[in-house]
């Protein structure tokens, strides 16, 4: 499903679509302007939350970088969020015979570790994330040598902003799902009656969201591990 | 809540205190008893072009008790007979009139009158187009405006002799003579025995006539100028008939400013005002008397129009230049205003030299034709289905009185509507505060075609051509639409506005906000 595919959704789901509306094909219909814009603004906001909080799969992604000779900094990819991981390194050379960790404490650690960082030339064989306005980091010791590879796996950038992006799911129910979650906090955002603080104590919103997270596990959980952590199928099933 | 539909016409009073039902301007709707719907006007048909290709500015029919029909068209400096296909050169006439015809069944024949008296009287018989005899001594040509039959006499006014102005003169043929005239033989003449002779009478306030109106039983004559009045004639014969003040300060404007609808009679009087003559006489210069009373801004400063009751659809139509005014009679008396107006994008631009409501040449059914400057004759109540003279669409509008808005996010609305021809409904919205404008464009359905709704969808659930799909026969069939306009304010209004060449048909719209 693509964000176009959600908006349509979020639109059927709240009864803006009915009736001889058809379906929206781009996002240029001002028929339906302001519902779309809150519908889209719904969705991303509920995407952001959910990317912000738990690593969706559909979020891993891989990267390189090359030295160049002399060449303190490199850029990382332009839909770099940030390293997978809980203690991310990049594969040394083509085959991932090696690893290569951050400092330990970073460029503020490196700085007081080794006061010629920005100069001293070598083998490089740690990273410090670098501090500037685009996702990049250092190496230490700067590359003496050109056209070695460096590997690593991030967690890319799901948002979704044109029509066409695709949602990060892995299938159409958990974008269906999800889109449902969206649909409820649309209800919340045009109802003016409606207090958005109440979204999270909404029966609707919630089912989607546990819905989504169970759809998006692997494997089943342990069937002993709580009545509640089970859907009422589940439970059916496992009893 | 506010539920918009579309009973009444334009009403230029006010742009609040108004009814929902009601535009504040708008363009080629239409009105009736009972209707609550924004529906366009019908399109305008080319029937035919006069073989001068010439300004058309005169239309006229004789119609004998046999029901022999004949159509003239003056067109440039010829006057044709014309059967709805073919044109017949019948005679020469000043490129410049402007002709009105009265009916004189008894010989069966029509007599021709000019508004602007640069073409003597003329009569036609079916066959001939003759100048009117009428045995005035020591006169060559004779001409006048205005014509009635009355009483068993052919009455003229505002006639000239030869040279001789006589704006002031009312001319009474002989009794049922329709060839016999008298000039220098008053009314009440002492040589009058038999009193059917012949006779003139003069306005009694001496002043030009513009305009002369068969009313309930009597014949009035309006004269022109500051201070014009209207006059009744009264009285049995030649011996005794005499005018007898109606009304002073009627102060009617223009050459054609008199239309009798039936019930009662509407003229337009300085200032643009279209005056109702009944109420006048009952009540004076009153509101109640001003028909024009919701579209004054419209009218203001008119100075005349050509003006035509078309019988058959109950409408009076107000040839104003460019446009038409037009005065639904169904709706006079109700709450709601009865007022739309014409406009065509088309080139003739309802400009004309002559409109009439008269049969169509081939058939008896009865409307309005009108003409252009390029020889092409028109059906104001078409059935084209390419828009006006089967080329160009028509615009119709419609802007509601202002209604309560709020700072929400954006208005939500809902238009209920017929399916009928595919057209763009587009909606403007005017935000108060903010002052600025946004617009949303609302593709209304056809009839015809499969139906791609969200719900049932052919091969899923009702299948198509059985049920909800393909065809829809009939059309009409009710469906709705809704929309999201962005924006804000304390206040909006709201134009609907439909460019098309197809029928349309919108029951109501539905909006969330309070009327102001």
């Amino acid at each position: 499903m693509n964000f176009l595919g959600a908006v349509n959704r979020v639109l059927v789901n709240d009864f803006i679509l009915k009736g001889d509306d058809d379906l929206i094909t781009d996002f240029n219909s001002n028929q339906h302007e302001g519902t779309i814009r809150l519908a889209k603004n719904a969705i991303q906001r509920e995407l952001n939350a959910l990317a912000a909080h738990f690593p969706l799969d559909y979020e891993k992604k891989s990267g390189s970088i090359t030295t160049v000779a002399s060449q303190r900094i490199y850029t990382l990819p332009s839909d770099f969020i940030r390293f997978l991981g809980s203690r991310p390194f990049l594969y040394r050379d083509n085959d991932h015979s090696d690893r290569m960790f951050e400092w330990h404490g970073g460029e503020d650690q490196l700085r007081r570790d080794d006061w010629k960082y920005l100069t001293t030339e070598g083998e490089e064989n740690w990273w410090y994330w670098d501090q500037t306005t685009v996702k990049s980091i250092g190496l230490y010791n700067i590359p003496d040598t050109a056209s070695k590879q460096y590997d690593f796996d991030y967690e890319r950038n799901v948002s979704v902003s044109n029509g066409t992006d695709v949602l990060p799911f892995q299938n159409e129910t958990e974008s269906e799902t999800f889109a449902d979650m969206a649909s409820r906090r649309f209800t919340y955002m045009r109802d003016p009656d409606r207090d958005l603080a109440d979204l999270e104590k909404d029966n609707e919103y919630t089912t989607s969201f546990g819905t989504l997270l169970k759809l998006m596990q692997p494997k089943n959980p342990n069937n002993r591990y709580g009545r509640a952590y089970r859907s009422a199928d589940s439970q059916v099933l496992n009893t | 809540m506010t539920i918009f539909d579309f009973g009444g016409g334009i009403n230029e009073i006010n742009d609040i205190a108004i009814s929902p039902k009601e535009a504040i301007t708008g363009q080629n709707f239409e009105l009736g008893l009972g209707n609550t719907k924004f529906k366009r006007r019908a399109p305008f048909d080319l029937l035919d072009t006069a073989t001068n290709s010439s300004n058309i500015h005169g239309l006229h029919q004789l119609i004998t008790r046999a029901d022999v029909k004949t159509t003239l068209v003056a067109a440039g400096t010829d006057m044709y007979k014309w059967d709805g296909a073919i044109f017949t050169d019948v005679g020469n006439v000043d490129a410049d009139s402007e002709f009105h015809d009265i009916d004189w069944d008894l010989d069966e024949t029509i007599v021709i009158v000019d508004r602007i008296k640069e073409n003597p009287v003329l009569e036609w018989d079916g066959t001939t187009l003759a100048a009117l005899t009428h045995g005035i001594g020591g006169v060559t040509n004779f001409y006048a405006k205005y014509g009635e039959v009355m009483n068993g006499r052919m009455v003229l006014a505002n006639v000239t002799t030869d040279a001789i102005e006589n704006p002031h003169m009312v001319v009474f043929s002989a009794f049922e003579n329709r060839q016999l005239y008298d000039t220098s033989a008053r009314s009440g003449d002492s040589g009058f025995t038999t009193g059917l002779e012949a006779f003139y009478l003069l306005s009694p306030d001496l002043r030009p006539i513009n305009g002369m109106v068969q009313f309930k039983r009597s014949l009035i004559i309006s004269t022109s100028g500051r201070e014009g009045r209207l006059f009744e004639l009264v009285g049995d014969d030649s011996t005794n008939y005499r005018w007898e003040p109606y009304y002073a300060g009627s102060n009617a404007v223009g050459n054609d400013s008199f239309i009798n609808s039936g019930d009662d009679v509407f003229y337009i009087r300085n200032g643009g005002v279209i005056e109702s003559l009944r109420a006048t006489v009952t009540y004076g210069d009153v509101g109640t008397d001003d028909a024009s009373l919701p579209v004054r801004n419209t009218m203001k400063n008119n100075t005349g129009a050509r003006i035509v009751y078309d019988q058959t659809n109950r409408k009076v139509l107000f040839f104003l230049g460019s446009s038409v005014l037009v005065l639904f009679k169904d709706l006079i008396g109700s709450d709601l205003s009865p007022y739309s107006i014409y406009k065509t994008a088309h080139v003739s631009s309802f400009q004309t030299s002559a409109a009439v409501y008269m049969e169509l040449p081939d058939s008896t059914d009865k409307t309005v034709l009108f003409g252009d400057s390029l020889g092409n004759i028109y059906n104001l109540n078409g059935e084209g289905l390419a828009g006006d003279s089967g080329t160009t669409s028509i615009n119709a509008k419609r802007k509601l009185p202002l209604q309560g808005a709020s700072y929400q996010q954006f208005l939500e609305g809902r238009v209920f509507y017929r399916r009928k021809g595919e057209c763009d409904l587009n909606i403007s919205f005017e935000w108060g505060d903010e002052k600025n404008t946004t617009g949303i464009t609302i593709p209304l359905k056809g009839f015809s075609g499969v139906d791609n709704t969200n719900y049932w969808n052919s091969g899923l659930y009702w299948r198509n051509a059985e049920y909800w799909s393909e065809g829809l026969s009939g059309g009409g069939i009710p469906a709705t639409q809704g929309f999201s306009a962005i924006g804000k304010g304390s206040s909006v209004f709201v134009e609907l506005q439909i460019d098309t060449v197809n029928e349309f048909e919108i029951d109501l719209i539905e909006t969330p906000g309070e009327a102001a």
